[in-house]
This record gives C-alpha cells, sequence and structure tokens, in this order.
C-alpha cells in the first residue's frame, strides 16, 4: 500500500501551492506527522506532514513547481515495496535536423490544402509520380497532424498498464519514452530500457569533469518561495505605484499616561497595550473618517480599478525569521484597545512560529509596518499591493521641545505614510495623517 | 497404481464408483441404459447395476431435468445425461427456474445434489443442432456450478466431487475427449471444484484455455517453445465459481494472455475471464492487449472445412500466441 502525498488545499481560495523545498528526499524514511516539505501558496509558507509512516517514493515535483491543490506530488509506500529513488528525468532526443528536400513536387490542389492549413510541406512525403505531393498525401498529413495533437492535448499514450507501472516505479515521464510496439505502443521493454538508459547517463554525469569556472560566472543562490514573491511585489509596486510620503511627529505623553492606566485591564483580555496598538486603533479610526485610503487600486486590462472599503482590515507587519508578514486583523474599526491587542499578539505570535493561514494574510485594506524597537528614527516602506497607502513607524524616543518658555522632554515617534499618487492625492493623505497624530495626542478620543 | 484410460472410461468409472457406494446415487437419460449411451460413457452400468438405477427414457429433456430435479429434492444422487448439448435448451426452465433456485427459496431447507453430464462441442460433423458448447448460459445463472474438465483424471475426480456436492451442477463434456487417453489415478478420489489449475509453466504467455482447448493449448505450447516462446497454460476447470487466483498470478508473471475457448466469442465465457484479469492485481502486469481466441459467431456449419475453420485449431493457437508476444517484445 502506497498513500499519496498531495498538494494541501489551505485556503478557502488556494487554487494551487508552490514547493520551496524537500525536507525529505525520494528513498528517505518519514514518519507520519513528520515536515516532509515546505509549500509556498500566493504569501505564506507552509509545512506539508507526511500523511503516513512509510518510504518517500515517487516525488513527481521539484523545487518551485507550481502545482494545482489536491495534485499527487509523490507517494509514501510501505517500506517492503519502496521503489529505488530516482532523480532527474530523462532529459528528451533533440531533434534531429530535417534533410532539406532537394526540389519537392506539390500538385497545385496540394499546395492550395497545405497553405490553408498550414501544412509544411517539407514533413510531407508525396506519393504521386516522381515523388509529387499529392491532395491525398496532403489530407494524410493533416489527418496525423489532427491525430497528434489530440493525443498530446489529451495527454494520451498508447502504453500498456505494465509500461504505465514500471513508468510509475521508476519516476520516469511516458511521454519521454518512444514505443516499439504495434502504433508505437509503450510497452514495459521500453520503459526497462528507458530506465536502464538513465542510470548510465547517470553514472556517466558523475564522472564528468566540473568545467573550469568562467569569469564572468554568476553565482551565488536565486530567490526562491516567498523570498522570490516578495521580490516580484515590491518591485512591482514601486514600478507602478508612484509613492508620496508625509512624515509627522508625535507626542506620546498621554498615550503613555492612559497605557499606565489601562495596561493591567488589556492584559487580562491576552493582549498587551503596545504602541502598536494604539497606533493601530488610531489608524482605524483615521481610516473611517479619511476612506479614500482604505482602498485598493488594481489593474484590469488597460484600466485602474479603484475599490474603497467600509470595513478596515489591518495587515500588522511582522518580521520573521527569513522575511516580513502582514498578518491582517479583520475589522479592526470594530475593535476596542482590549481585543485590539488580544488579536495583535496572537497573529503576531502565531507569524514568527510560522502557523498562519493564507487567509490571514491576504484581505488587508491598509497596513502599519512599524520598526520601533530598533533605533530607526523614521524610514519610508513601501505600498503593499493592492492597497493605496502604508504607515512607517520608527522608535519612540525622548526629545526636548519648546514649550515657549522652555525645553521640556517629551516621548515622541515619527510616523510616515507612503501614499499611491494614482488614487491619493497629498491634502487627503495629509489630512488623514493628522487626524492620525491629533487621535494619538488626544487618545481619550480613541476611547469613546 | 494409476494406468491410462479414455476420458469416457473415466467418466464411468467416477459413475461406477460412486454407484457402488452409495444406493441414492443413479443414471438417467436417453439410451443411457441396454445402449450405453450414445458415446458409451454408461456402457455395462445397465448390466451392473439394473434398470432400476440406470435408467433410459424417451426424447424428452424437459422431463430427464424434471425428474433428475424431483429426485434430487427427495434425497436421491441423480447423475442425469444430456445426449447433446444443444438439447439442454428443453431442460432450461426445470435447470434455471427450478434446480437453481429451490435451495435459496425453500430457505435453505431443500438441497438439489444434481448432476446433468452432457456431451458439447463441435468436430463430428454433427451440423449445428448436435455441435454446441453452451456451457455460458448456465455460468449466468446463479444457484447452478459448471464444471468442464479437460483430461480423464479431471473428468474423474470432478465428477466425483460434483455427486457429492449439494447444488446442481452442469457437467460439460467434450465429444472429441471421449477418446482421449490420460493416466488416471485408481480407486475413489475427488479433484476439488473451483480450483482453477496450472497445466504447464512458461514465462511469456498465459493461455487460459477450457475443455477440449486445453488440449489444443498444450499441443501448440509444445510448438511455440520450439520457437522459444514458453507458454503457461491454465485451465479453470470448474468456470462457476471459478476460482482466479492461479489466473491472475499467472497474468502478473507472463503480462500477456490469450483466452481460448471453442463456444462462440461473443457472450461465451472468455468475456468474464478478460473482465475478472482486467479488474484484479493483473491490470497493472499487462504488457498487451488481453486477447479472446474463440468460436466464430455463426451455428456449427455441416461442412467439415467449414466447421473446422470455425472452431480454434492448434495452428490458431500457435499463430495467435506468436502474434501476441511478437508484438509485446
Amino acid at each position: 500500500m502506497a498513500t499519496p502525498v498531495i498538494m494541501p488545499k489551505f485556503g478557502m481560495a488556494q487554487e494551487e501551492g508552490t514547493i520551496i523545498r524537500w525536507l525529505k528526499q525520494a528513498g528517505e524514511r518519514v514518519e507520519k506527522g513528520e515536515t516532509i516539505l515546505e509549500v509556498q501558496t500566493d504569501k505564506i509558507d507552509m509545512e506539508v506532514e507526511a500523511p503516513a509512516s512509510g518510504v518517500l517514493t515517487d516525488v513527481r515535483y521539484g523545487v518551485d513547481a507550481t502545482v494545482p491543490v489536491t495534485t499527487v506530488i509523490a507517494m509514501i509506500a510501505d517500506s517492503a515495496e519502496a521503489s529505488p529513488p530516482v532523480t532527474a528525468l530523462v532529459a528528451p532526443a533533440g531533434n534531429e535536423s530535417p534533410i532539406a528536400p532537394a526540389e519537392v513536387r506539390i500538385s497545385p490542389v496540394a499546395q492550395r490544402m497545405a497553405a490553408a492549413a498550414g501544412v509544411d510541406l517539407t514533413q510531407v512525403v508525396g506519393s504521386g509520380p516522381s515523388g509529387r505531393i499529392t491532395k491525398s498525401d496532403v489530407a494524410s498529413a493533416l489527418a496525423e497532424a489532427k491525430e497528434v495533437e489530440f493525443l498530446q492535448g489529451a495527454r494520451l499514450l498508447r502504453a500498456t498498464p505494465a509500461a504505465r507501472r514500471l513508468a510509475r516505479e521508476h519516476n520516469m515521464d511516458l511521454a519521454l519514452i518512444s514505443g516499439s510496439g504495434p502504433q508505437g505502443r509503450i510497452q514495459a521493454v521500453d520503459v526497462e530500457q528507458g530506465a536502464r538508459n538513465k542510470e548510465q547517463q547517470a553514472a556517466s554525469a558523475s564522472t564528468d569533469v566540473q568545467p573550469a569556472v568562467q569569469g564572468a560566472t554568476p553565482t551565488g543562490e536565486p530567490l526562491r518561495g516567498k523570498r522570490r514573491t516578495i521580490a516580484s511585489r515590491l518591485s512591482q509596486s514601486w514600478r507602478d505605484a508612484p509613492h508620496i510620503f508625509f512624515t509627522t511627529s508625535i507626542d506620546l505623553s498621554r498615550v503613555d499616561a492612559l497605557t499606565a492606566d489601562l495596561a493591567s485591564e488589556v492584559e487580562a483580555g491576552g493582549g498587551r497595550l503596545t504602541l502598536t496598538v494604539w497606533i493601530a486603533r488610531a489608524v482605524a479610526t483615521a481610516l473611517q473618517r479619511h476612506p479614500r485610503l482604505n482602498a485598493w487600486l488594481q489593474p484590469d486590462d488597460d484600466q485602474l480599478l479603484y475599490t474603497q472599503h467600509s470595513d478596515v482590515h489591518l495587515g500588522i507587519a511582522v518580521a520573521v525569521n527569513d522575511g516580513l508578514l502582514a498578518p491582517v486583523v479583520q475589522h479592526a474599526d470594530g475593535l476596542g484597545l482590549t481585543a485590539l491587542a488580544a488579536r495583535i499578539n496572537d497573529l503576531s505570535a502565531r507569524a514568527r512560529a510560522g502557523a498562519l493561514t493564507p487567509d490571514e494574510v491576504r484581505g488587508g485594506t491598509f497596513t502599519i509596518s512599524n520598526l520601533g524597537m530598533y533605533p530607526v528614527d523614521h524610514f519610508t516602506a513601501i505600498i503593499n499591493p493592492p492597497e493605496v497607502a502604508i504607515l512607517a513607524v520608527g522608535r519612540a524616543q525622548m526629545q526636548p521641545v519648546w514649550n515657549g518658555v522652555a525645553f521640556e522632554p517629551q516621548r515622541r515617534l515619527q510616523a510616515t505614510l507612503s501614499a499611491d499618487h494614482r488614487a491619493v492625492d497629498g491634502a487627503t493623505a495629509a489630512a488623514f495623517l493628522a487626524e492620525f497624530k491629533r487621535l494619538l495626542e488626544e487618545p481619550a478620543r480613541l476611547l469613546l | 497404481m494409476s494406468r491410462e484410460l479414455t476420458y469416457a472410461e473415466a467418466i464411468r468409472e467416477a459413475i461406477d464408483l460412486a454407484m457402488a457406494r452409495d444406493e441414492r446415487v443413479f443414471v438417467v437419460g436417453e439410451d443411457v441404459g441396454v445402449y450405453g449411451g450414445a458415446f458409451g460413457v454408461t456402457d455395462g452400468l445397465f448390466q451392473k447395476y439394473g434398470a432400476e438405477r440406470v435408467r433410459d427414457t424417451p426424447i424428452s429433456e424437459a422431463g430427464i431435468a424434471g425428474v433428475a430435479t424431483g429426485a434430487a429434492l427427495t434425497g436421491m444422487r441423480p447423475i442425469a445425461e444430456i445426449q447433446f448439448m444443444d438439447f439442454i435448451t428443453l431442460s432450461m426452465e426445470q435447470l434455471v427456474l427450478q434446480a437453481a433456485k429451490l435451495r435459496f427459496m425453500l430457505g435453505g431447507k431443500v438441497q438439489v445434489p444434481l448432476v446433468v453430464r452432457t456431451p458439447a462441442g463441435a468436430g463430428t460433423g454433427a451440423a449445428a443442432q448436435h455441435s454446441e458448447s453452451l456451457e455460458n448460459w448456465f455460468v449466468h445463472v446463479p444457484g447452478l456450478k459448471v464444471v468442464m474438465p479437460s483430461t480423464p483424471a479431471d473428468a474423474k475426480g470432478l465428477l466425483l466431487a460434483s455427486i457429492e456436492d449439494p447444488n446442481p451442477v452442469i457437467f460439460v463434456e467434450h465429444k472429441l475427449l471421449y477418446r482421449t487417453k490420460g493416466v488416471v489415478p485408481e480407486g475413489d478420489y475427488i479433484t476439488p471444484l473451483s480450483q482453477s489449475e496450472v497445466k504447464r509453466s512458461g514465462r511469456d504467455l498465459t493461455i487460459v484455455a477450457t475443455s477440449l482447448m486445453v488440449v489444443r493449448a498444450l499441443e501448440a505450447a509444445v510448438r511455440l517453445a520450439e520457437e522459444g516462446i514458453e507458454v503457461e497454460v491454465v485451465d479453470p476447470r470448474t468456470l462457476k465459481p471459478l476460482d482466479a487466483e492461479p489466473i491472475v498470478r499467472s497474468v502478473c508473471k507472463t503480462g500477456r494472455v490469450l483466452i481460448v475457448h471453442e463456444a462462440c466469442k461473443t457472450g461465451g465465457f472468455g468475456g468474464e475471464l478478460a473482465a475478472v484479469i482486467a479488474e484484479s492485481e493483473a491490470f497493472d502486469y499487462l504488457d498487451a492487449p488481453i486477447r479472446r481466441l474463440a468460436g466464430l459467431d455463426i451455428p456449427v456449419p455441416y461442412n467439415r472445412e467449414l466447421e473446422r475453420r470455425m472452431t480454434p485449431q492448434v495452428d490458431d493457437i500457435v499463430a495467435a500466441a506468436r502474434r501476441l508476444v511478437r508484438e509485446a517484445r
């Protein structure tokens, strides 16, 4: 008995997944529940566990392969029946260039037919006098082409059940094997021959001398999985969205005072009343008053579609080991400080543990990126498409502030809004930022 | 001790043994008594056991089957003979509606321990009404067992098993096998029903054959071996209930299977065998299509040459086997 390993469906809308890496190789022993590969969906990396104990065999897709959900990607065989691990597939034999015909005689009707149907006459053998290509030759070439197309299109191959079984066992692609049976049917002997060839190729490849390193040979490793997605999304955003930036400085005195009063009560709800929670609360409220920034801008053919959202789904950027995640607090505008703190606490903990589901990282309408834990006074962030704005928050620090009489110490932070100028005008962005600043400086308003 | 007997002698010996040890066993049929049977199978039994236990009947196949069914219900062990399998058509109601079903319909309170012996097959120039092979009609009826021996030793052992079996058994003999000889063990023994047998081992091709076709397949196998083609011949012996396992195992080994029977191809037992193989784990070992070699879909011709062409001959089996192996190499 062999158990199939399928591309799992983690999210409701997920249709495919990309293999990031195999943690187990074909032929290795795996235990049920053990992680055997990592898979990436739109935004998130997930681990796939072995559905059964046994030996991993028949690994059908390699790293970077994107596979529809529920597709069988490998098998786990009982140890007894495990087939030997096979790695590379046989490369298709290179096509030999056809010999150019000296002079091709073609009947006029055949010529017209071929032109109409796009038949390559150099590939047609003439059966008429002196090898003249006739109407019936073109017709049979057409029929053959259709047959080939049908077979390829339907992924149908003439192969005996035994040949198919052997191909599975040897992890070989039947499409790359030529059949010796009637009408090119692939038979067991053909697959066995193919498997032997592959072994020989593998043996000779391993003895080949590595070519000397050329001066300009690029080195390094290609970006994979989540990293590659981050790269392409950020370039797209930076390339397509004209970013405009607005920075403001905010007095945290009253937030700090209120935090001291409320911290223990919020903690009873399961979260911590951090600055991030205050900022999220202020952003959600400010967005309700300036919904122009709570929106998506999406390309649709040669148009841009702007969608304003009535609910605020707030992405909170979290640095994780090998990248960045922005779990989304759904309906953040409806959450009070306690609920918001609990939700952010939960999402960021699970983000760091790699335990988010794809549905928890999509659907955001605005993102907050907080680098306050680093000695970064302020920074700018790249908008997370299809959103139209993002807020970058620097660290809070004591600063001397002139109060008209003297300098007084104040804890302040700087926040920078990046907005997509295609959707958001400067004045709109500035009004939003002013609202945000006022809410944090008079945080009692956030309790209303 | 064993010695050579003909197929007909082996069957007679089985009937004799059963009659001698069990007085419930009796023979009933046309010309089975004084005449000794149309093919001489019951020769001498009338003289040994008398008219009470070896009963001649009028030409009345429905009556023979009815008498046998009724006798079996009352606890007797009838061995009915239908002189030519073609005329079993007249016995169908008694066999199919009564004998096959009474045990089930009466909740197991009765048994129908009945054997119908009947010669099938062409090759005697007896034309369309005395040459048919109708075994698959009965294979299709739940409640009946169908046995088709190919050798004298199997004929004896399987007939003794059929007589002992508490269910109705259609025991299909072959006219051309009656005179074939083979080693037959002496005394009382049973060849269990529902046990297929590998008659010859080989690695290249499985031939599943029934009755006379087993003999022809074995002959073909000898000739094919000279060409380097090693044929495995499997004889189901009991068509129903079929012991599929040796057949499936053989096909898994060889990857190719030729099914040979004399009955017409369409609706014949070969279709059932092909399906059983295709549904089994042997599917994944098939390296060529399952092929059937069977009688043509025509009434058996009177003309001897046409009759010969209508049924699979050794040459036909050799050619079909060769094609199947060559195309799969």
